[in-house]
């Protein structure tokens, strides 16, 4: 049986959908961008700063100990800003960004297993009753009494079968569900964030605008905690259907040892089918 | 064959026919959800990491597919063999009923007396 397992388990996972590809150069390019953004504003020292004040504010060479403070202030600001925003990705992005998911894939198998297998096996159940089958009106017999108990097995095996599929359809809509929103969060809170410090860059670094990175930084900060949140949350729906689908693996009420319900051999035997009085 | 010396067995004959060809249908139903399922191998890079991390308990939701998806696959497999069985040994009994067997056996021997005929 090992080496059946082993066998039917050979065939390749699921491809890759495009969208899901798309999704992760999309996202890594906006983190890219980010990145680049912050290189070039935490490229200027506290001269350059000092120069930006001096050129936008105060129109000449001032100079002063207080400039160079506010300037020193400025930067300190984009250096925990930027903290901030590493600490972020390396905690809550880049070890998911490996795998980001696949809620396309998981979308597909889920439909499927519905059509294609839960619900074709699932009809088949209805057949195996004895008002579908013609031999226990016509036959008598050890052979007839076998397979007129034999029947209710292949039922409840057929349907045991059916609603495994069937239970998966749910748990990967949740999960598809579950990670679509979070990418879709973080892809959100990353534009927003790439947005706002392009606006700086465009600016070309007037003071006012300065102290926008800290604050585009702390609402992706946020943005990304709450995507982690909303994963966590919708993780206990698709435990609960997780360990409603690990139940229904362990009961084998409708398996003998766990294995299809086989017939006795006596419907195999031809000297045990005798004709009744037929119909 | 018990007790059927002397019946009229025709109707019998053809419920066991009949009833043989919904267990090998439904047995080929079930292999085509056999082949269907064996599509739907899906790994950690279909419910990412996230997803996988985020249930943990008792099992991460990968390996918990897999495991159902490993013993759907093997009871779809078992069930459409048992399924295929009755419905051939059940055609097998109903052609030794009616004497198909022995027809088709005639037939046979006399396919290898004209083989032999012809030297093979």
């Amino acid at each position: 049986m090992v080496a059946r397992e082993e066998r039917l388990s050979g065939p390749q996972p699921m491809e890759r959908s495009e969208e899901s590809k798309d999704l992760e150069e999309k996202i890594r390019n906006a983190l890219g961008k980010i990145e680049e953004c912050f290189a070039r504003l935490l490229d200027l020292d506290v001269d350059d700063l000092v120069l930006i004040f001096v050129g936008n504010v105060f129109g000449g060479p001032l100079g002063g100990l207080w400039l160079r403070e506010l300037a020193e202030r400025c930067r300190n600001s984009l250096h925990t800003a930027y903290q901030a925003y590493k600490e972020t990705c390396d905690k809550h992005i880049n070890p998911f960004l490996t795998n980001i998911g696949d809620p396309w894939q998981l979308d597909a198998a889920a439909s499927a297993w519905s059509a294609k297998i839960g619900g074709p096996v699932s009809k088949q159940a209805s057949l195996f009753t004895p008002n579908s089958m013609e031999i226990i009106d016509y036959w008598t017999g050890d052979a007839k009494e076998a397979y007129d108990a034999f029947l209710p097995t292949q039922y409840a095996a057929i349907e045991y079968v059916s609603s495994l599929a069937n239970e998966l359809n749910p748990l990967l809509t949740q999960c598809a569900s579950a990670i679509n929103r979070f990418w879709f969060d973080i892809e959100r809170a990353a534009a927003t964030a790439l947005a706002e410090l392009i606006m700086v860059l465009n600016r070309s670094f007037t003071p006012d605008i300065l102290m926008v990175p800290g604050e585009a930084i702390q609402t992706f900060v946020n943005s990304v905690l709450n995507a982690r949140e909303a994963v966590k949350t919708a993780a206990k729906e698709y435990t609960q259907t997780a360990a409603n689908l690990e139940k229904l693996l362990h009961s084998n009420v409708a398996l003998p040892r766990g294995h299809w319900p086989r017939p006795k051999r006596a419907i195999y035997d031809m000297e045990r089918w005798g004709t009744g009085e037929g119909r | 064959m018990a007790g059927n010396e002397g019946r009229d067995i025709t109707y019998s004959i053809a419920a066991l026919r009949k009833d043989a060809k919904i267990w090998s249908e439904a047995a080929e139903v079930l292999e085509r959800a056999k082949q269907a399922a064996a599509c739907l191998c899906l790994t950690v890079a279909h419910f990412g990491t996230v997803a996988d991390e985020a249930c943990r308990e008792p099992r991460s939701v990968t390996k918990l597919y897999e495991d159902v998806h490993r013993k759907i696959l093997r009871l779809l497999d078992e069930g459409q063999r048992t399924l295929d069985d009755v419905g051939h040994r059940l055609v097998i009994i109903a052609n030794r009923l009616d004497g198909t067997e022995q027809k088709n056996l005639e037939v046979l021997r006399q396919l290898g007396r004209m083989l032999e005929e012809k030297g093979w």
